[in-house]
């Protein structure tokens, strides 16, 4: 149904509209939360699934559907009113029930037929002239202020969807990109309203026919139409049904005879009292074929095209194109969250007790770190420390280190020097673990750093404290780009 | 044990040392700016896979996976059984499922899952850190596994070292390649994509498709922020307010706020075009706004001082502008009789062009309309209130600085690399006025598209703003060329 696209149309820009004061990360939860772990390939599913999902949120009171719903209910009261309108006028041409007083028949086509019809192509002329559906049609206009009328008559519109007529006109005015939609589905639905004139004109005459006794003339004062014209133009009009029903012939002796009416019961021929009624099946025929059937293709026409372009519709909303079918990463799996680390227990303090004189040390350059001599002195001097033996290790051979470890047992402090960009990782600190040989040894880790508030310092601080080992410390080590330090670090 | 069949959908682990920039690498390369990266080492203590898709259609996967912790550790629990060239990967297999599940090796349990699955292996370094010997244990592991690897030396813009991790990683790996994730343009990323092609043959077919909608992704992207930028002056050119004012009209507090009520429109409009633009880059955490640093121009107040000092067209630009378009009306008229007035026309059009511009360069007021309906004007009565119409704007800069400003941050969310709003970087770079570099032609054409939106507000502007994104694209699509010089 057409009322129901408008209406999606009009919650796809509210919810659009409503969603430019979300934030982007949000939306793009919500639209993989609604779209689901599959993400559907066909841009029209996709919108559906999403629509559908964001209405459901709304519980389905959104503007759309609550302007659907009064359109529908709209329409079915316009084409009502159509068809008793048809039937009415209809009736009020022929003249009551009996043949007493004929009907003109020229009379009544260009009431029921020619009239309608006259419209019909003149819509169809400007539309022409005007040239593409996004332009905007008086249609509309009576739309929303039949919608508007109605909105104010609901006694259930509720705070979103109280000026439905007013959200309409704002999306109109903002939203170009769903003009000839809106346009089609409207001509199309509108169509509907001739048509149900048309059969309600039918319906009047079919019925009067068979229960009533008509008569028909088509006499007129203007001499100029003379009764071959008539009937030679009637042999074209009745043509489709004539020749393929036999029925509804508008033969010339029916013209002839039923020319003259003025006054009652003389018509030209005798027989004319007697074929007067015969008019009727051909009327039928014109409002079916001439009236309906137009009108009816084009409804249908329009439709398509809707339907048609209404499958596409996505690609007229690039920013929710993008959100739902764009460049879209999936995540599976659970992101983790960085270690919580707990604060130092007051009994864990980083800092080692301070030597009373310097300590014999064991001085190792953890995976390739260097500090210059100079540097190196001055870090064990601030430390009480004396460097015995120098060794290094960490290069990625484990037997190594473990070899290394159990080689020395009797200094009674170890220096490590390790580079501030070195992760702290677990291979480091069960090297540190065991160079603590299970909290008896002190173990300065000199971190390189560029300078002494390195983030770096705080990551070591940070992974070293998960040793819970008072004796480990971590000591920031800040190089003086002298040349020395440069050359050892190279 | 032989390695398992290529999946018809590209698969690449990204694995490395702890803290190399591995998270980095995928948000970049995924467009994904969701990922949690962090200066704490070990942040990525799960395998997490992000599929890219474009359309619902999966064009390849990444396999963030935690960092090697104790690689020389496992490296020496594999030796110990000295398995031959043809074992090695059963023994990796193997090391992993004696783990998993334990509280050893957990790490190197979770990176080697998808890599015995099939991945491919994107191995990263940090470029900007010295080679050391020690990551030799994590390149031999990886060379166990058999699987196809090529290795990426991360932050490679400033990166030292990068002939000593090329030189020491040349004969381990397929191949090896500089990507910094935090300055990677789309092009760039494009052509990493098309290296991976390279390591496995049955993904050259997949990954070349994927290269070409990426592509294809990229134009389309370009094409709808021209349209969004476009929207946006039209909106802008034809917004106006009602305000309802005494009879005799404004005062100076009430126009004072009405003003500052129609720039929030105007900032707000520009807000929400920008947003489009960054939702179409899949940029949903850019942060603009840094106290501490000098924001670029598209990111202050658009009425500040220094921004439409900065951009938009200069005096002299406008002046010739509108100086032309007066000359062109005049020399109309000049046609019309014949060459009779003797140019006059053109001569009085292009001073009164140059004097309009030079008239409305002096202020930003705000054209203040009384709009009266039929009825009031017929019955005259003596209403406590008027209905007053404020705009649109008609200083003849405010549509060339809001464009400057539009393509400015175009410019900056287009070459935005991904991984840059996950660690929460937060300016934005991009400098210099755009319009006054365009040539004569395109500003006059600017310039009539934009007075035509202003005349007629609440006119359908589907036309001009047709015409103008077709005018933007072409400024998008020619600062792409450039920038690629």
């Amino acid at each position: 149904m057409s009322f129901a696209l408008l209406g999606k149309l009009l919650d796809l820009e509210w919810l659009l509209r409503r969603d430019e004061q979300r934030s982007s990360e949000e939306l793009l939860r919500q639209d993989r939360a609604l779209l689901g772990p599959e993400l559907p390939t066909d841009p029209a599913s996709a919108l559906e699934r999403w629509l559908d999902g964001r209405r459901r949120e709304q519980q389905g009171r959104t503007v759309g559907a609550r302007a659907s719903e009064l359109l529908k209910a709209l329409h079915l009261v316009l084409v009502v009113l159509s068809a008793l309108a048809g039937m009415g006028a209809a009736k009020a041409l022929l003249h009551g029930t009996s043949a007493r007083e004929p009907t003109n028949v020229l009379t009544f086509l260009s009431v029921t037929l020619i009239a309608p019809l006259a419209l019909f192509a003149g819509s169809l002329t400007l539309l022409a002239l005007r040239g593409r559906l996004g332009r905007s049609i008086l249609i509309e206009d009576l739309y929303l202020f039949g919608l508007s009328a109605l909105a104010r008559l609901s006694r259930r519109a509720r705070e979103a969807e109280s000026d439905v007529a007013g959200q309409w006109r704002m999306l109109r005015r903002s939203a170009r990109r769903y003009r000839d939609l809106e346009v089609a589905s409207l001509l199309s639905a509108a169509q509907w309203y001739p048509i149900a004139f048309h059969l309600g004109a039918a319906l009047s005459l079919t019925a009067s026919a068979l229960f009533s006794d008509l008569a028909f003339a088509w006499s007129t004062t203007n001499d100029s139409l003379q009764p071959a014209t008539l009937s030679a133009l009637f042999a074209v009009v009745a043509a489709p049904w004539c020749a393929t029903l036999g029925h509804g012939c508008v033969s010339p002796e029916l013209v002839r005879a039923t020319q003259f009416s003025r006054f009652t019961d003389q018509y030209a021929l005798p027989e004319g009292v007697w074929l007067s009624g015969a008019w009727w099946p051909a009327l039928l025929g014109c409002l079916l074929l001439y009236g309906v059937l137009p009108r009816l293709s084009f409804a249908l026409g329009l439709r398509a095209l809707v339907w048609r372009r209404s499958a596409r519709l996505l690609e007229r909303v690039p920013e929710l194109r993008g959100r739902l079918l764009g460049w879209t990463v999936q995540v599976s799996g659970t992101p983790w969250q960085p270690e919580a680390l707990e604060p130092a227990p007051p009994g864990a303090s980083l800092a080692p007790p301070a030597p009373a004189s310097a300590l014999p040390c064991w001085v190792i350059a953890w995976r390739g770190a260097a500090l210059s001599e100079p540097e190196l002195a001055r870090l064990c001097a601030r430390l009480g420390l004396r460097p015995e033996r120098r060794d290094s290790a960490g290069d990625g051979e484990f037997e190594q280190d473990e070899a290394l470890i159990a080689s020395c047992t009797e200094l009674s402090s170890v220096l490590l020097l390790a580079e501030g960009w070195e992760a702290p990782d677990k291979a480091t600190r069960r090297f540190i673990a065991a160079l603590s040989r299970g909290n008896v040894r002190p173990v300065f880790v000199g971190v390189l750093l560029d300078s002494e508030h390195a983030p770096a310092l705080a990551v070591w601080r940070d992974r070293l404290r998960l040793l819970e080992d008072p004796l480990v410390s971590v000591e920031a080590v800040v190089e003086r780009a002298g040349p020395d330090a440069l050359a050892a670090r190279a | 044990m032989n390695p398992p069949p290529p999946a018809s959908v590209p698969v690449f682990a990204v694995v490395g040392r702890v803290n190399r920039g591995k998270s980095s690498i995928i948000a970049t390369l995924a467009e994904e700016d969701s990922i949690a990266i962090s200066a704490l080492p070990g942040t990525t203590r799960r395998a997490t896979r992000y599929d890219v898709l474009l359309e619902g259609e999966v064009l390849f996967r990444l396999i963030d996976t935690p960092g090697f912790e104790d690689a020389a550790r496992a490296l020496a629990w594999m030796q110990r059984t000295r398995p031959g060239a043809d074992q090695r990967r059963a023994r990796v297999a193997e090391f992993r499922q004696t783990f998993a599940g334990s509280d050893e090796f957990v790490e190197e349990c979770e990176l080697l899952g998808p890599v015995l699955e099939g991945a491919a292996i994107l191995y990263v370094v940090d470029g900007s850190t010295p080679f050391r010997e020690n990551i030799m244990a994590e390149v031999e592991i990886l060379r166990w596994t058999g699987q196809p690897r090529m290795a990426l030396v991360n932050r490679s813009r400033t990166g030292e070292h990068l002939d000593a991790w090329h030189r020491a990683l040349g004969a381990e790996f397929s191949a090896v390649r500089n990507f910094d994730a935090h300055a990677a343009s789309f092009r760039e990323r494009l052509s990493l994509l098309a290296l991976f092609r390279e390591l496995v043959d049955e993904w050259r077919a997949p990954l070349g498709r994927a290269i070409e909608r990426l592509d294809a992704e990229q134009s389309r992207r370009l094409r709808e922020s021209a349209a969004a930028i476009a929207a946006l002056l039209v909106e802008c050119l034809t917004h106006t307010i009602e305000v309802w004012a005494s009879p005799e009209g404004l005062s100076a507090a009430e126009r004072s706020a009405a003003e500052q009520r129609f720039h929030d429109d105007l900032r707000e409009l520009e807000r929400r075009a920008r947003r489009r633009v960054e939702a179409l880059y899949r940029h949903h955490r850019v942060a603009t706004q840094a106290p501490p640093l000098d924001p670029p121009q598209f990111s202050r107040d658009l009425f500040s001082e220094r921004v439409w000092s900065s951009l938009g067209l200069s005096a002299g630009q406008l002046i010739a502008a509108y100086s032309l378009a007066g000359a062109t009306a005049g020399g109309a008229l000049d046609a019309v009789v014949g060459g009779a007035s003797l140019l006059a026309g053109t001569a009085v059009g292009a001073a009164l062009g140059g004097a309009a511009a030079l008239w409305q360069l002096g202020s930003r007021a705000l054209g203040v309309t009384a709009v009266e309906a039929l009825g009031d004007r017929l019955r005259k009565s003596a209403a406590p209130q008027r209905h007053f119409r404020i705009g649109p704007h008609q200083h003849p800069n405010l549509p060339f600085v809001l464009l400057d400003r539009a393509l400015l941050h175009h410019e900056a969310i287009r070459y935005r690399a991904h991984a840059l709003n996950a660690v929460g970087e937060l300016t934005l770079d991009a400098s210099g006025s755009r319009t006054r570099e365009l040539p004569v032609a395109t500003r006059q054409r600017l310039s009539k598209l934009f007075a035509r939106c202003r005349k007629s507000p609440g006119a359908d502007h589907g036309a001009e703003q047709d015409a103008l994104t077709a005018l933007i694209l072409d400024l998008l699509e020619q600062r792409e060329q450039d920038l690629a010089l």
